[in-house]
């Protein structure tokens, strides 16, 4: 497909129907946890769109991103993704090798200087350039060249979006994420261990019709990370009432309760498992039994035992007080006037209390 | 006054029902993972310990008083209120079984702060007259001798004589203008008077500009442990006045848990003011003097030494890496326990616990628990900052019969301070 | 590899016990709700089903309730799709499939005819030309 043409155009040129089109739109729509309201707007700009050149860095990684990429479940969504973009070079996918392969990178990069989405998976060794290199350039050094000429960086998976299992301790390798190294991008953070291959290919189609999405506070798309799986469990309402699996072979783990007791992050963890769910959405861990690991938060790997049931975040008091906190308020306006008052005539009735007040027999 | 009553203790409770204590209780699920977390019911298995339960009568009070099917339910008769009876058979579970630790609410899921509302609960418990013999004398004393063990000015006095002699340095008193003044506890000076000495030696080394005050040189504070704010802020009070009465700059909390966090923490909550002046834990200060260069040793120690954080201090109080940046540098050989920092397992006799004889066997069983710790590593010493933990410590290992030095991280600088 | 060769049975092995999520009946009044404003306003409406927790079961449970009326289409793009106009007129489901037949999205629609199932202006353009073409072609060789 030549990059001058707009993917609209080239659909049509190669006989994909306007049905096909729309029906792309929906799914698309519905990957990316749209309202359905949204098809149309992104029929209109993806019809639009001049396809981008994306230029893809794996560093201290297992390729589980890249293989999760491909096992998208969808092959023919994946396919109208790939033919938005031009996947200039990415070193597990592409044909060419060697000298050739960095040719096509630097080549990619002069051509779209400025314009280009860089795409990282895996961790940057911080103290010793050594432990992982590329062609003979060190990762952080081809990290900062093509972070320098792109548009936008998007980090995909947990080792690059906050140091994943590289990072774990004790940290051999002194790796950092993406975000660690490079401040002047925006950068969008995908983690997990994978992450859900359609929560990648979403937040590309995402980031291509809509630009930068809307982020939290870890950097990720709120689209995909705005809910706990806690939140979205559909075991949730055994939490609420109190119902828990003890051990893995119980009468609770039979009956489907929470696996809260049993090690589940979930309260804690942000992403789409519950509801996107993987391998064509047929289940997620969840609901194979299995308590969620919180792969998409920072240094899970740390977080103590999987299978030890949660003491508040990882290793983060804070949070403790911003839910009591956040407990707190809500609790405070159901409190209401009349009780309130009622408070107040305690306050009022108070005595003050002194040493010759604390003994029975005074 | 009119005594400790019923009805004192119940509209205590209706007082001290906040809205987070309205929160907590209506988010708890019943998971039952705060007794895990209770060496209580660890060491004695016992479902009685489970800390939420612990709180039963307070949870009454919120039912029936602020919300709608508790009142209700009250109106009709059909929910028991709450009696003089209830209160006296959950005395020994308030305050014989509850260091104040902070280890269950570090575990709620739901992030529920047990330990905020047993301290609350206290405040109905000892209205109603319902407080252990040994607490309320201990209080007694605080309020009006200044020491809750007694010692009195005297006592003080004579130690630092003993002191000035020994290690040939100036104990300075209410010396108006100094940096910062240094608060001791009771037992530090009853049962560890080296402590004078080794703060007199490191900040004569530091060049610290210090003072102790005859008014107020107590730090602990009974009126916390108890669960009575009015003496609380007594004795609060009695510290701020000294410290602006002589321009310090700081005030130093002794290595005493308890003591650390009814002045940093309760205290400007206590007297309803900020305070103008800053408070840090002594081995804040030391940390500090560390990094500035200030203290320098002649030599490390040479023993297998771990570190036992006082609740207070750790997991209350927030001060984990400096007693570690410390013992680092003061020795080779230093080795965390399991389960260390702000997990820390408490020693068994904070909050007011070692001042109850009637919990003095409870808490010697729960020791069980710091001994497996202990078990696991095998060192030579341990190092605490507490007075009250160290003291606690050394009962419990001659009860299991373990011979292990216990050291105060303050005095093993002091030991090992470089001579200039 | 994906899980579409693996029986269906299989598949569903966690539905027996799975715990109903209460979603259910919300769903169906939100049809409910939908119709109403259809009738009165003419307003549309789409509910993606993707997006809202069910336990397992439970979406096979909801397609059982609405059921299948009178209309039944099958379009072939890019991997089938199913436009079945349920038991309640104007309550509409979309099942779109991938190449594999396996269901990358599923949708209700509460409109008359939903818009993918009605030709494409675009399309029409296309099939016009082509039509010319095969007309012109027949021209220039008679």
């Amino acid at each position: 497909m030549s990059k001058d043409k707009t993917l609209g155009e080239t659909l049509q040129e190669r006989g994909v129907s306007r049905r096909s089109f729309l029906k792309f739109c929906a799914t698309t729509a519905s990957m990316m946890a749209l309202p359905p309201a949204m098809i149309p707007v992104i029929a209109a700009t993806l019809e639009k769109l001049r396809r981008p050149s994306v230029i893809w860095l794996s560093f201290q990684e297992c390729t589980g991103c890249t293989e999760s990429l491909t096992r998208s479940h969808s092959a023919t969504i994946e396919d109208l993704i790939f033919d938005t973009i031009s996947l200039d070079y990415h070193h597990t996918l592409q044909a060419a090798s060697g000298s050739a392969a960095e040719h096509a990178r630097e080549e990619a990069m002069q051509e779209n200087y400025g314009n280009y989405i860089l795409v990282v998976d895996g961790s940057i060794p911080g103290e010793n350039n050594g432990y992982s290199t590329i062609a003979g350039i060190s990762n952080k050094a081809m990290l900062l060249e093509v972070a320098a000429g792109a548009a936008a960086i998007v980090a995909v998976g947990s080792c690059a979006a906050f140091g994943g299992i590289p990072k774990a301790d004790p940290n051999p390798t002194g790796a950092v994420s993406v975000s660690d190294l490079i401040k002047d991008k925006p950068i969008v953070n995908i983690p997990g261990c994978p992450p859900i291959p359609a929560v990648i290919t979403g937040v590309l189609v995402q980031f291509l019709t809509f630009g930068l999405p809307e982020l939290d506070q870890l950097g990720r798309p709120a689209a995909f990370y705005g809910n706990s799986i806690h939140d979205r469990c559909y075991r949730r309402p055994f939490y609420d009432k109190g119902l828990f699996a003890d051990s893995f072979d119980d009468e609770g783990a039979k009956k489907g309760w929470c696996l809260f007791k049993l090690g589940c992050k979930g309260p804690t963890t942000y992403n789409a498992c519950a509801t996107t769910k993987w391998n064509d959405g047929t289940s997620f861990p969840i609901e194979a039994g299995h308590p969620c690991l919180g792969c998409s938060e920072p240094d899970f790997w740390d977080a103590g035992s999987f299978y030890k049931a949660l003491s508040t975040p990882t290793e983060d008091i804070g949070k403790t007080a911003v839910y009591a906190g956040a407990a707190g308020l809500i609790a405070g306006a159901a409190l209401g006037a009349s009780l309130r008052a009622r408070k107040q005539s305690a306050v009022k009735n108070h005595e003050r209390v002194t040493i010759d007040d604390l003994d029975q027999e005074s | 006054m009119s005594g400790p009553s019923f009805e004192r203790g119940y509209n205590a409770l209706k007082e001290e029902i906040d809205a987070p204590t309205a929160a907590f209780f209506s988010s708890c699920v019943h998971c039952g993972m705060c007794a895990e977390a209770c060496l209580f019911f660890t060491e004695t298995r016992d479902p009685k310990y489970t800390p939420i339960h612990k709180l039963e009568p307070l949870r009454k009070v919120w039912k029936q008083e602020y919300t709608f099917w508790g009142k209700l339910g009250k109106a009709l008769g059909l929910s028991r209120p709450l009696t003089d009876q209830d209160l006296a058979d959950w005395e020994s579970l308030v305050y014989d079984s509850c260091t104040l630790c902070g280890r269950c609410s570090m575990v709620c899921p739901v992030g529920n702060d047990i330990t905020y509302m047993i301290r609350k609960l206290r405040e109905g418990m000892a209205a109603a007259g319902h407080a252990p013999k040994g607490l309320i004398d201990a209080t007694k004393r605080a309020v009006t001798i200044g020491s809750p063990m007694g010692v009195k000015l005297p006592a003080l006095q004579a130690q630092i004589r003993h002191t000035e002699k020994e290690y040939d340095v100036k104990v300075p008193m209410d010396v108006e203008g100094a940096e910062y003044l240094c608060l001791l506890s009771s037992m530090e000076i009853m049962n560890f008077p080296e402590y004078i000495g080794s703060i007199a030696r490191i900040f004569k080394k530091a060049k610290v500009s210090w003072t102790l005050s005859s008014q107020a040189f107590e730090a602990t504070n009974s009126g916390i442990q108890i669960g009575v704010s009015d003496i609380a802020a007594e004795l609060v009070q009695r510290i701020v006045d000294v410290a602006e009465e002589l321009k310090v700059k700081a005030v130093i909390s002794p290595e005493c848990g308890h003591a650390y966090m009814a002045i940093r923490w309760d205290g400007p909550n206590l007297v309803g003011k900020r305070f103008n002046f800053k408070v840090v834990h002594i081995l804040e200060l030391l940390d500090e003097l560390r990094t500035q260069g200030r203290l320098k040793m002649k030599d490390k120690e040479a023993r297998k030494l771990t570190y036992h954080d006082p609740c207070q201090i750790a997991r209350r109080g927030g001060v984990i890496d400096q007693p570690r940046n410390l013992l680092n540098m003061l020795a080779d050989n230093f080795v965390e326990m399991p389960e260390t920092g702000k997990m820390n397992w408490c020693c068994g006799a904070g909050g007011g616990v070692s001042s109850n004889e009637r919990a003095d066997d409870l808490r010697l069983k729960t020791f069980a628990r710091k001994k497996a710790q202990l078990d696991t590593i095998n060192v030579d010493a341990i190092v605490s900052a507490c007075s009250n933990c160290r003291i606690h410590l050394e009962e419990g290992l001659e009860e299991y019969h373990m011979e292990l030095p216990l050291l105060s991280l303050t005095e093993t600088i002091a030991e090992h301070l470089a001579e200039e | 590899m994906t899980a579409n060769g693996m029986p269906a049975s299989t598949i569903a092995s966690s539905a027996p016990c799975a715990p109903p999520t209460g979603n259910l009946v919300p769903l169906l009044h939100e049809i409910r709700h939908a119709l109403t404003r259809w009738l009165e306003q003419g307003e549309e409406h789409v509910i993606d089903l993707r997006s809202i927790p069910l336990a397992p079961g439970e979406e096979d449970s909801l397609l059982e309730q609405l059921g299948e009326g009178e209309v039944n289409a099958r379009l072939s793009i890019t991997g089938p799709s199913d436009i079945i106009e349920t038991r309640y007129p104007a309550v509409w489901l979309i099942t779109h499939y991938n190449e594999n037949e396996s269901i990358i999205g599923r949708f209700i629609e509460i409109c008359e005819v939903p818009g993918i199932l009605k030709s494409q202006a675009d399309d029409i353009r296309a099939g016009l030309e082509r039509l010319e073409d095969q007309l012109s072609n027949a021209e220039t060789r008679a």
